[in-house]
């Protein structure tokens, strides 16, 4: 079983990847809502474009993690030798779709969704991958194509903070699935996007906004780590099934749309609900690769 | 007449049979690469158990050696499991996108201690010229050849832990093998 991270590493991870990214979104998000303010207040005019805020806070999140990482930065901005440089660019793509995707009266979003999920699932899986099994890029465009549209749906019908901050819950999931399997650098982008959409959250909490479209741009991005890490991890003893739960973990969000529970979710307990249902594969998951592949921080198999 | 054209023959045949390349076939058995990674608190030994590859010798002159070496980067092995396999990972050698790492020499050169052996080191996709003194002895149908050198990991995308974890990287080759 894993044990919890020394001290010195958490506040290295705090200070160095976590804090840079929840500023960044945190200050975009802010700056953009003070702003439609102003324009409603001087011009009379109400313009509805708190969801590419949103979605802008994440991708500006992604972006200063990288840069703040310095030379250590997982993807160079430049794709330089390998394959998997381009997953960067595959990243940006989806953002950006969900940027112009969210502006009002753009009516092919959801095409331009599925177009990138698939082109991005065919730069993300490895040629040696492809070749060994012809049905992978199918089915993980399917499944970035499916998460992303349902987390969409739902998020569109539930506005707030709480989306946002069970997606936050779940690529902090992909984060600690990256760890178990030895996989530092892509943990690194998956705490980025955590820290950018729990930032938007808490904005949205305390501005009482809408912060719901920062976790449908984050949910392609996380799958793509996912990707990464399944097939690039040479040791990795994490089981498939804990990759499937974390990743397809936002498709529980459907639950809330169900009958009895949309009648309960739409009175006071949504977010909690939301949260509830998003986390608890991911936890399972999480506890899961941690009995299964314990990851050791001690200083006796310190690694470097 | 004819005994000094068949002696003439016979002495070219000679030098033909001692100038034939002698080739060396290169194993993980008989032959070891290994790395020392280091930071400012720590270091941390590793290897490759698995390579093949052959050492060609003109006669027995070592400055004739040429060298091809393939490494398996799947069978790489370091002082702690956590290690190797973020080692293995994309973050360093990205073992599943580039199970092989090459070094084919390109020129030896005699020097007054012993030898320089330049080359194309190929690891992650990524080949550098590069340049190491080596000891190469070569004696009744085996060769010997050990270096000592240092590489740059950023110059072959290993760019993970710059600042924290050195950028030059020990390696020390040891070769022992029969033709």
């Amino acid at each position: 079983m894993t044990e919890l991270p020394p001290t010195d590493e958490v506040v290295s991870a705090l200070k160095y990847a976590v804090a840079p990214c929840f500023t960044a979104a945190a200050t975009v998000y802010l700056v953009g809502r003070v702003s439609l303010s102003l324009i409603r207040r001087f011009s009379g005019r109400s313009l509805p474009l708190s969801a590419v805020i949103a979605v802008l806070a994440v991708g500006v999140a992604l972006a200063v993690g990288n840069y703040a990482a310095g030379l250590d930065r997982p993807f160079p901005w430049v794709p330089d030798g390998k394959p998997w440089h381009f997953a960067w660019w595959a990243i940006g793509a989806m953002v950006g779709v969900e940027l112009i995707a969210r502006i009002p009266g753009i009516q092919f979003g959801n095409l331009l969704r599925g177009v990138t999920a698939g082109l991005a699932a065919y730069f993300v899986i490895p040629a040696f991958a492809q070749s060994e099994a012809r049905w992978w890029i199918p089915v993980a465009s399917l499944a970035i194509a499916i998460v992303w549209g349902t987390t969409d749906f739902v998020a569109r019908k539930y506005s707030g903070g709480s989306i946002a901050f069970a997606l936050a819950i779940n690529c902090g999931g992909t984060a600690a699935i990256c760890l178990h399997a030895a996989s530092l650098g892509f943990l690194n982008v998956a705490t980025f996007l955590a820290a950018g959409l729990g930032a938007c959250a808490l904005c949205a909490w305390l501005t009482r906004s809408d912060a719901a479209a920062a976790a449908t741009a984050a949910t392609g991005p996380q799958i793509v780590l996912l990707l990464l890490t399944k097939h690039l991890s040479s040791d990795s003893q994490v089981p498939l099934d804990c990759f499937l739960m974390v990743g397809l973990a936002p498709l529980a969000l459907l639950l809330l749309l169900a009958p009895g529970i949309r009648r309960v979710a739409s009175m006071r307990f949504g977010g909690i609900a939301a949260i509830s249902l998003v986390a608890t594969p991911v936890a399972f998951a999480v506890l899961r690769a941690m009995i299964v592949a314990p990851y050791s921080f001690s200083l006796a198999q310190e690694e470097w | 007449m004819r005994f000094v054209m068949g002696l003439t023959t016979a002495a070219l045949c000679c030098v033909v049979a001692f100038a034939a390349d002698t080739k060396f076939p290169l194993t993980g058995e008989n032959s070891k690469i290994e790395f020392t990674g280091t930071k400012k608190e720590g270091k941390h030994d590793g290897g490759f158990k698995k390579l093949t590859g052959t050492a060609t010798i003109t006669g027995i002159d070592a400055a004739t050696a040429k060298l091809e070496v393939v490494i398996e980067t799947e069978s790489l092995w370091s002082d702690d499991a956590k290690l190797t396999g973020h080692l293995k990972s994309p973050d360093f050698f990205d073992v599943k996108t580039n199970p092989t790492a090459k070094f084919v020499s390109t020129k030896v050169e005699a020097t007054k201690t012993g030898h320089v052996i330049h080359g194309d080191l190929t690891i992650n996709g990524k080949t550098k010229a590069i340049h190491f003194p080596a000891a190469i002895v070569v004696a009744d149908g085996k060769i010997a050849i050990q270096a000592d050198f240092t590489i740059d990991r950023t110059e072959f995308g290993m760019t993970y832990g710059q600042g924290k974890i050195d950028d030059k990287v020990a390696i020390r080759l040891k070769v022992e093998a029969k033709s």
